[in-house]
C-alpha cells in the first residue's frame, strides 16, 4: 500500500509536462533556469565536500587517536544534527548585521567600512557544513569502529604515516559510505527552504515555493520539479557508481578493537582547536547567542504561541514518528529474505522519499489527494477540507518524506539478528504475527528506537513540508521561528528556539547512545 | 514417527545444484548422523527438512505426513519438526523458562507439569531463571534441547550441536545426550564433522556430498 502510493505519486507528475506552458514558465526557462541549476549545484557539492571533509577527518582521528576529553568530543560532535540549519542562519545573520554581536566584536580589533555579511552562497556553505558534518561523522565512525586494530598496525610495521594509512588504507575503505553519506548532506541541502529563502538565494526550492505560492502556478512548479528530480536521480545515478565496488569486509566478526594512538603536541592543538571551533559554530554560539537573546524577548510577544507550538509539533511528530516506526517495521519484517533482488528493488523505492525534496512532495502529495479532498467536501456537504483540516495530507507526505530514516535504523536491527531466533520461533510452532512481536520487536526495539528518536529529531526540525501543507492557523515551533525571522524579529523568537535546540539535543544525545550502546550501525540514511 | 526423504533436489539462485536426488529414513528411537565437507549442505538440509527453505522438488515425509512433494508444502509452524541450532538461538530477552515454554500449548497447569518434566530430564532445574547470557555452553545447549523437545517433536534436527563446546564437555554430553534421545523414541538427524560424535551416538551415518551414501553401524 505504502509503495503503491509512492508509485503513484511519482507517475501522476507526467501528464503535466504535456500541458501548454505558462508565460512564468517561460520567464523561468528563459532567465532562472540556468542560474538556478548552477546556485543549486554549487551549494550542494559545496556543502556536501566541506561536510565531508569535517566528518570523515574528525570521525578518523577520534576512532583512531588519543587527545584530551576524546571521550566528551565523541558525543558532542553529533550534537549538531540537533541545530536546524535555518535557525544558525537567523542568529548569524543577527549577529554579523550592524551592532551584532560578531560585528561589534570584530570593530574592537579592525576597522570596518561595512557590516559582515554571510547571507551568500560561501555564508550558506560554510552554515550547511557544520550543521550537516554529523551525517559523515556518524557513517564515517561506525564504519571505522568496525575495522580491526590489525590493519592500523600493520600498516604502521610496515612504515606508514598515519597520514599515508588514512590516505591509502582507509579513505579507499570508507569510499562507499563516504559518497553514501555526503549525497546525504547533498539531498538535506536540496531540500532546505528556511536558511536558502533566508539568504535570498535563487535554488530550486526557493524557486517551486515562488511559483506555487506567489504565482498560484502548480504546473509550473512541476515543472522544476521534473528537472530536480532529474538532476537528483544523475546524482543517485553519479552515486551507485561510485560505491560499485568489492564489499570489503572480514569473514570474523571477533576482531581485535582498536587502540587509540596518543596525538603529539601541536597535533593535539590543532585536533582540539579545530574540533571546538566546528562545534562552536555550528551548535554553541548560536544556542549561546539565544541565552543572551533571552531576558530581552518581549514577553507578551511569545506567551501566545508558545504552548501551542509546542504542543502541535509534539503531537505532529509523535504521530507521523510512530506511523513511520510501525511502516518501517512492517516492511522489514515482510521484505527480510536475504538477498532477493525484488527486496533490494523494493527497499530503493520505498527510502526513495528522503532523496525528493519536500516541497516535490507537497506537490505530488497535493495533487493526488486535493482532488478527492473537494470531492468528500461537495459530497457531504461539509464546510471544511477534511483531509486537510484533518492533517491527512501533512502526515502522508511527512511520512513519506522520513521513512527512509527509520526504514535504515531498523533494517540494521533485524540484520544484526540475522533469521536464526526467527526460524527458532517459527519451528516451535509460532505464527508470524506471533513471532513478529514476541521475538523480532523485543529485540530490534533499541535500533527502532534510536530511528525514531532521529526521526522525531527531524520532524521537530522540518519547516517545508509543513508549511506547504499545513491547515490555517497551524504552526509548529518550527514555522514559528520561520515567521518570526521573516518579520524581521529573530530575537522573539529565542524562547521558541532555545525549546526546539534543547529537545533535539537530548533525542540526539539519547538516540546516539542507544547506537553506541546496541552497536547500531549509525550509517544514518 | 520416522523422517523420509526421497529425491530431494536443492540449488540457491544461479548457482549449481548444492542437494541433488537426496534420499535418507530414519526410523523411531534411530540416531542419524549426517556428515560432509564445509558447504556440502548439511545446514541447508536441516532447513528443508524443518521448512524454513524449499526444495526444488522431491519428498519430505514425517510419519504419515507428507510435509513437502510438488503439491504441498506445509509452514515450519505446522511441522512439528524440533531444530536445535548450531548457536542454539536462544531468546535472549527471555528467561530459560521463557525459553522453554515459548512453544507449549495447553493450561497454565498443563505447561508447568511439563516444563518441570523437561527440566528434570535435562537436568537445568536450578536454571530456569537465568538468562541466556548467564549459561555456559553446556547449559545452553541443554536449554537449546528442551526448548525444542517442548513442542513435542516428530522428528528432532540438531545441527553441529557440540560445535561451540570444548573436548572435556563434549564427551560428557554426548553420552547425556544419547541416552535422552533413546528414551524419547523420536527420529533424530544429527548434522556434524565430528567423527566422535557419529561413532559415539549415531546408529547411521549419512555422508552428504557428491557420492552420497549411507552406513549402518
Amino acid at each position: 500500500m505504502f509503495l503503491m502510493l509512492m508509485a503513484i505519486l511519482l507517475i501522476q507528475f507526467i501528464p503535466s509536462l504535456f500541458s501548454p506552458v505558462s508565460s512564468a514558465w517561460l520567464t523561468v526557462q528563459n532567465y532562472l533556469l540556468t542560474p538556478m541549476l548552477i546556485n543549486t549545484l554549487v551549494l550542494a557539492l559545496g556543502s556536501g565536500l566541506f561536510a565531508g571533509v569535517i566528518g570523515v577527518s574528525f570521525a578518523y582521528i577520534v576512532t583512531f587517536f588519543r587527545f584530551p576529553f576524546r571521550k566528551t568530543f565523541a558525543w558532542l560532535l553529533v550534537l549538531p544534527l540537533a541545530m536546524p540549519s535555518y535557525v544558525v542562519a537567523y542568529v548569524y545573520t543577527a549577529m554579523t548585521s550592524y551592532q551584532g554581536t560578531l560585528d561589534q566584536f570584530f570593530r574592537l580589533f579592525i576597522t570596518m567600512n561595512q557590516p559582515l555579511s554571510i547571507s551568500n552562497m560561501i555564508g550558506a556553505i560554510l552554515l550547511f557544513g557544520v550543521t550537516l558534518y554529523p551525517y559523515v561523522y556518524l557513517s564515517a565512525r561506525s564504519f571505522l569502529l568496525r575495522q580491526p586494530a590489525s590493519l592500523m598496525d600493520s600498516a604502521r610495521l610496515l612504515g606508514k604515516s598515519e597520514l599515508a594509512i588514512f590516505w591509502n588504507i582507509f579513505l579507499p575503505l570508507l569510499k562507499p559510505a563516504l559518497i553514501g553519506a555526503m549525497v546525504l548532506v547533498m539531498m538535506e541541502v536540496i531540500n532546505d527552504y528556511g536558511l536558502t529563502s533566508y539568504f535570498g538565494l535563487n535554488v530550486f526550492a526557493t524557486g517551486i515555493f515562488q511559483l506555487w505560492f506567489n504565482g498560484n502556478d502548480i504546473q509550473s512548479a512541476i515543472r522544476l520539479s521534473m528537472v530536480i528530480l532529474l538532476v537528483i536521480f544523475t546524482v543517485l545515478w553519479i552515486e551507485s557508481i561510485l560505491r560499485k565496488q568489492k564489499p570489503y569486509g572480514y569473514a570474523t566478526t571477533r576482531l581485535k578493537p582498536m587502540k587509540p594512538i596518543p596525538l603529539s603536541g601541536w597535533m593535539n592543538t590543532l585536533t582540539l582547536s579545530s574540533m571546538s571551533a566546528v562545534l562552536a559554530l555550528g551548535f554553541f554560539i548560536p544556542l549561546l547567542q539565544f541565552l543572551m537573546w533571552l531576558p530581552l524577548v518581549n514577553q507578551v510577544a511569545w506567551d501566545a504561541f508558545f504552548s501551542l507550538a509546542l504542543w502541535n509539533t509534539v503531537a505532529l511528530s509523535t504521530v507521523v514518528a510512530l506511523l513511520i516506526a510501525f511502516i518501517a517495521f512492517s516492511l522489514n519484517q515482510a521484505l527480510r529474505k536475504p538477498n532477493s533482488l525484488l527486496r533490494q528493488a523494493l527497499k530503493r523505492f520505498a527510502t526513495l522519499g528522503y532523496s525528493v525534496p519536500g516541497s516535490i512532495i507537497a506537490l505530488a502529495v497535493v495533487m493526488l489527494l486535493a482532488p478527492l479532498d473537494r470531492w468528500i467536501f461537495v459530497q457531504f456537504n461539509l464546510n471544511f477540507l477534511v483531509l486537510s483540516s484533518l492533517f491527512v495530507l501533512l502526515i502522508i507526505a511527512l511520512v513519506i518524506r522520513y521513512f527512509a530514516v527509520s526504514f535504515n535504523f531498523t533494517e540494521s536491527g533485524f540484520q544484526k539478528i540475522g533469521m536464526k531466533f526467527t526460524q527458532a520461533s517459527y519451528t516451535l510452532g509460532q505464527s508470524k504475527l506471533a513471532t513478529a512481536f514476541l521475538i523480532d520487536l523485543p529485540m530490534v526495539q533499541q535500533s527502532l528506537l534510536a530511528g525514531t528518536l532521529i526521526v522525531m529529531v527531524d520532524l521537530f526540525k522540518e519547516l517545508p513540508l509543513t508549511l506547504f501543507l499545513r491547515p490555517l492557523g497551524f504552526d509548529t515551533l518550527a514555522t514559528r521561528i520561520f515567521q518570526f525571522a521573516g518579520d524581521e524579529q529573530v530575537l522573539q523568537s529565542t524562547p521558541l528556539a532555545l525549546l526546539l535546540i534543547g529537545v533535539t539535543s537530548l533525542f540526539v544525545l539519547f538516540a546516539n547512545r542507544l547506537m553506541i550502546k546496541g552497536k547500531i550501525d549509525e550509517s544514518i540514511h | 514417527m520416522s523422517l523420509s526423504i526421497k529425491h530431494l533436489n536443492f540449488r540457491f539462485l544461479e548457482q549449481s545444484p548444492l542437494i541433488e536426488d537426496f534420499s535418507l529414513s530414519i526410523q523411531p528411537g534411530e540416531i542419524t548422523a549426517l556428515v560432509g565437507l564445509s558447504g556440502s549442505g548439511k545446514t541447508t538440509l536441516i532447513q528443508l527438512i524443518a521448512g524454513l527453505m524449499k526444495p526444488l522438488s522431491g519428498t519430505i515425509q514425517v510419519g504419515n505426513h507428507v510435509v513437502f512433494d510438488a503439491h504441498t508444502n506445509i509452514p515450519p509452524q505446522q511441522r512439528q519438526v524440533g531444530v536445535v541450532f548450531q548457536d542454539y538461538a536462544l531468546f535472549p530477552h527471555f528467561t530459560v523458562q521463557q525459553n522453554i515454554m515459548f512453544g507449549m500449548k495447553g493450561t497454565k497447569v498443563d505447561k508447568q507439569n511439563q516444563l518441570h518434566e523437561l527440566v528434570t530430564l535435562l537436568d537445568i532445574a536450578s536454571l530456569v531463571d537465568r538468562y541466556p547470557y548467564q549459561l555456559s555452553g553446556g547449559q545452553m545447549q541443554r536449554v537449546a534441547i528442551a526448548r525444542s523437545l517442548a513442542v513435542k517433536p516428530k522428528v528432532l534436527l540438531l545441527d553441529e550441536p557440540f560445535s561451540n563446546l570444548d573436548s572435556t564437555l563434549i564427551r560428557r554430553l554426548r553420552t547425556d545426550l544419547k541416552k535422552i534421545l533413546t528414551q524419547l523414541n523420536i527420529a533424530v538427524l544429527l548434522v556434524t564433522h565430528d567423527p566422535m560424535d557419529t561413532s559415539d551416538m549415531a546408529n547411521h551415518t549419512v555422508n552428504l556430498g557428491p557420492l552420497s551414501s549411507t552406513l549402518k553401524r
